[in-house]
């Protein structure tokens, strides 16, 4: 159960668990602590009486009520409120810390609001806050961390602080805060992404504010992984904080008694104003992008939709990405400690959907499309084969055809009585798209050509078994292009990647790729800013597409 | 099959884990995943097929321990007459291994299978010779006994691999009652393992496993890992989740490792399949790709030994459903 506590501005409190020394400790021993955290960890909210955040949380909750959102100079008015209110309520800096930034945010707030005097009430109280703050900075939530720090006497205590509590661009923990200096302790480190948590137990991790819109892999991997004996969720009494649940699993006759009890969250998630203009400033730019790209159309009736996900570079452009598939990512390799003897076969990938900022990701630059086919098909033309693709694949419009004049359930029943067996009639669509090249098995491929041969004769001239031999020999040749092209790539890549390893190059936002012998467009290492939380149905046509964005990378400011 | 006494005589309770040069007691967790690992594949020798679904605090190691358990059980539960037959039905043409010993060492032989033959009212296995060079062409007749007890694989046993072999079978010995030593050099592997190769392996690399005061064996010895690219022998296929494909061994278990495994739910041909996702992965995504199945599952099939299951330690989560055979997961 989540625990409570209530402390005045001046409180502390005792941490929980042990120091861990700094020799070097087993995969063994972490995954064990991971479950032994897991199972006796506790999740305390601590709650902190701040008077200043429920005067900067009502001013900016009134502005963001009261300002035109169809307007562009007032929407800007309502982010820099979120900012504001964000930055003092998260950071665990002094407030008059240059690196927040709240005296010259007071000054582009004023200059602002001087044009909608409809918010120059709640724009005075904010603005009074500020310097007030600015003026006396002590933060309570730095002093109830230093005051743990100091209690515990143990200098190789390990503790995390959630700085990543909304991504990349979380106000008050800009790039620039380190734990040593900042935080005074070695042992002390600033997780931001779920790479700060590899190979890492904590005695204890703070999460400076509501985690609503934290990346979901990353909170519940310290809610529920065990990173820590002891969770604290630092909060002042204004702010409204959720923790989520896990998922229930169901419950089996087998294993029904051994159940297992998750951390509860003491408060639920509410509606307030609060909890509005926090979805708003986090959620508006992806729904912006999101609608911007809903209406691409289809280039061909092929051109089918997939579930992508908009992932955003910080070099200011983005991408549509496939949900399901993977891309290659190299950040380990090249922000050091990656394995430099990597194979052409072990080049490392990652899930879409598993993607998270300061990944460094390969696409190509130029071109659109996938590489892969262009490459392998650059490589068919050099050997005198320049229709075999087409000529491989001239059943897929067959095909489509006639799912379009019976539908995909009257196909796929129609094919059962030629042994085409089929989990979802939906898998016909996909064999008629250009995403996979055809079934598995040649069973099926051939009890399909003869299912549409049955519907529509006119598709093939020849016998169908011949037909469908012909056309399986065909693709398995492509197949083989794709997997010289495949080995082509990846031995450039490789050499490319250890050059730049060699060279120690960081690369920051993007590096463009010259990959000698590849003849395709140019490949680039792309650094991840952040990744939308939710996929969206777009035309495989538009995937990979790397287009710059209106507005830069600075994306929540 | 007796699945009680079948997980009685699989001590694993024995095990000592070996991590950074300290010997220390098999953890709980550990313990419980190969326990489950180990009922998971007695229940694959019987009627029905299951799922089960874990989720952990943290997935590493997991695919390991369960894997390991099924192992332990198949070691347990193997009947060499079932190993001769399954060598008798290989088509006429398929390369075949085996190692022959000799004094303290052994010599390697490649051939392809000609046919079955009586001799002297015995039945042999004919195989014609391609390796060692001196032998191409001859052919060699191999009668029960003598198969299998060299070890007749699919997959080539080089030195080093038959080095390890002989020190996993040690290990299996000393763990489980009456371990056939002839189990490991047995055809074909046995499980199946769905997992990001590179990582899995890196975790692995500095564990070893060890009963009492015998000399530790590398965990991924231990694991006899069969290698698809090198058509070396193994008892345990590792298949990387980026696969587009899963053709896994049908008498075993087959362990899904993580949400990018899970794909594999359909397509997987083993009667035990257990699937292992973390907290951050059992989103909705995947209550989505597993729910047509929970929706098909049946209560038959999930056979509970008679002083009921091993609860799983703190932490941890585990449903088990069970499968119509020829519909829904795979088949």
């Amino acid at each position: 159960m989540i625990s409570a506590e209530h402390i005045g501005f001046d409180g502390t409190g005792t941490i929980a668990g042990t120091s861990m020394p700094h020799e070097r400790i087993s995969i063994l021993e972490i995954v064990d602590k991971q479950y032994k955290h897991a199972g006796q960890g506790k999740l305390r909210q601590v709650k902190l009486a701040f008077p200043p955040a429920t005067v900067i949380s009502s001013a900016c909750g009134s502005i963001f009520s009261m300002v035109d959102r169809d307007d562009d100079e007032q929407r800007r008015i309502a982010r820099q409120a979120w900012i504001i209110k964000s930055t003092i309520l998260q950071t665990m800096l002094q407030f008059d810390d240059p690196r927040l930034g709240l005296a010259s945010m007071t000054e582009v707030m004023s200059l602002a609001a001087a044009a909608v005097p409809t918010i120059a009430s709640p724009v005075d109280s904010l603005l009074r806050m500020m310097r007030e703050l600015v003026a006396t900075p002590s933060n309570p939530k730095r002093e109830w961390f230093l005051a743990q720090l100091k209690s515990a006497d143990k200098p190789d205590l390990q503790i995390a602080i959630l700085a990543g509590l909304q991504g990349s661009g979380t106000p008050g923990w800009s790039a620039a805060i380190s734990s040593r200096k900042d935080f005074l302790g070695d042992s002390i480190t600033l997780v931001r992404t779920r790479k700060d948590l590899k190979d890492r137990v904590f005695a204890m991790v703070v999460i400076p504010g509501p985690v609503k819109f934290t990346t979901r892999p990353l909170l519940h991997d310290i809610l529920y992984g065990g990173r820590a004996s002891d969770l604290v969720v630092l909060a002042y009494n204004t702010e409204r904080i959720y923790v989520p649940q896990p998922i229930a699993v169901p419950i089996d006759s087998t294993f029904r008694s051994a159940g297992f009890r998750n951390p509860r969250a003491e408060s639920q998630e509410n509606d307030a104003p609060d909890n509005q203009i926090d979805r708003w400033a986090n959620e508006s730019i992806w729904e912006e992008l999101r609608s911007r790209h809903l209406d691409v159309a289809p280039i061909s009736e092929r051109d089918v939709s997939v579930p992508a996900r908009f992932v955003l570079f910080a070099d200011g452009s983005g991408a549509f990405l496939p949900d399901d598939k993977g891309v290659v990512e190299l950040s380990e390799l090249l922000d050091g400690g990656g394995n430099l003897e990597t194979t052409e076969e072990r080049l490392p990938r990652k899930n879409v959907r598993d993607l998270e900022e300061h990944d460094l990701i390969m696409l190509r630059l130029t071109g659109s499309g996938n590489y892969l086919d262009d490459v392998a098909d650059s490589e068919m033309d050099q050997a005198g084969l320049g229709s075999l693709r087409r000529e491989a694949t001239e059943w897929k419009p067959w095909l489509h055809r006639i799912i379009k004049e019976y539908g995909e359930g009257l196909v796929a029943k129609a094919g059962k009585d030629f042994g085409l067996r089929l989990r979802s009639a939906t898998y016909l669509w996909e064999w008629a798209g250009d995403g996979v090249m055809a079934p598995h098995d040649f069973a099926t491929f051939r009890a399909l050509m003869t299912t549409l041969a049955k519907l529509d004769p006119s598709g093939v001239t020849s016998g169908v078994d011949q037909y469908a031999d012909e056309k399986w020999r065909q693709m398995e040749q492509v197949k083989t292009f794709h997997a010289r092209a495949g080995a082509t790539i990846r031995t450039a890549l490789i050499k490319r990647v250890k050059g730049l390893v060699a060279e120690r190059r960081l690369v920051e936002t993007v590096e463009s790729i010259e990959l000698p012998g590849v003849e395709a467009g140019r490949m680039g290492l792309l650094r991840v800013s952040a990744v939308d939380s939710k996929p969206v149905r777009t035309p495989q046509s538009r995937l990979f597409h790397v287009f710059p964005l209106k507005g830069g990378t600075n994306w929540q400011k | 099959m007796e699945i009680a006494s079948v997980l009685a005589g699989v001590h694993h309770n024995r095990l000592s884990v070996q991590a950074a040069g300290h010997l220390r007691p098999i953890p709980d967790w550990a313990d419980w995943l190969i326990w489950l690992g180990a009922w998971a594949r007695c229940q694959a020798a019987m009627d029905g097929r299951r799922v089960a679904v874990v989720r952990l605090p943290s997935r590493r190691l997991s695919a390991a321990f369960v894997s390991l358990g099924g192992l332990l059980a198949a070691s347990r539960i193997h009947d060499d007459t079932l190993d001769w037959d399954a060598l008798q039905a290989l088509p006429s043409g398929t390369t075949v291994h085996w190692r022959e010993p000799k004094g303290g060492k052994s010599t390697s032989y490649t051939g392809t299978i000609d046919s079955i033959r009586e001799i002297a009212g015995s039945k042999c296995l004919a195989i014609s010779t391609r390796s060692p060079r001196r032998h191409l062409g001859s052919t060699f007749f191999l009668p029960m006994a003598t198969a299998l007890a060299y070890g007749v694989t699919l997959g080539l046993v080089t030195n080093r691999t038959d080095e390890q072999l002989t020190a996993a079978a040690g290990l299996y010995k000393s763990i489980v009652d009456g371990a056939p030593q002839t189990w490991i050099r047995s055809h074909g592997a046995d499980s199946t393992m769905v997992t990001e190769r590179t990582s899995f392996l890196e975790d692995l690399s500095d564990l070893a496993l060890a009963v009492g005061k015998s000399r530790a064996v590398a965990f991924e010895e231990a694991l006899v890992i069969s290698s698809v690219s090198n058509q070396q022998h193994g008892k345990l296929q590792l298949v990387a989740s980026r696969s587009r494909a899963l053709e896994d061994a049908p008498a075993g278990v087959t362990v899904l490792d993580g949400a990018n495994a899970a794909i594999f739910l359909g397509s997987a041909r083993s009667r035990s399949i257990v699937l292992l996702l973390d907290y951050s992965e059992y989103d909705e995504e995947l209550v989505h790709l597993i729910n047509p199945f929970i929706g098909c599952s049946i209560d038959a099939g999930i056979h509970v030994p008679p002083k009921g299951v091993m609860a799983p330690t703190e932490g941890v989560e585990v449903f088990v459903f069970g499968l119509p055979d020829n519909s829904g997961v795979g088949a």
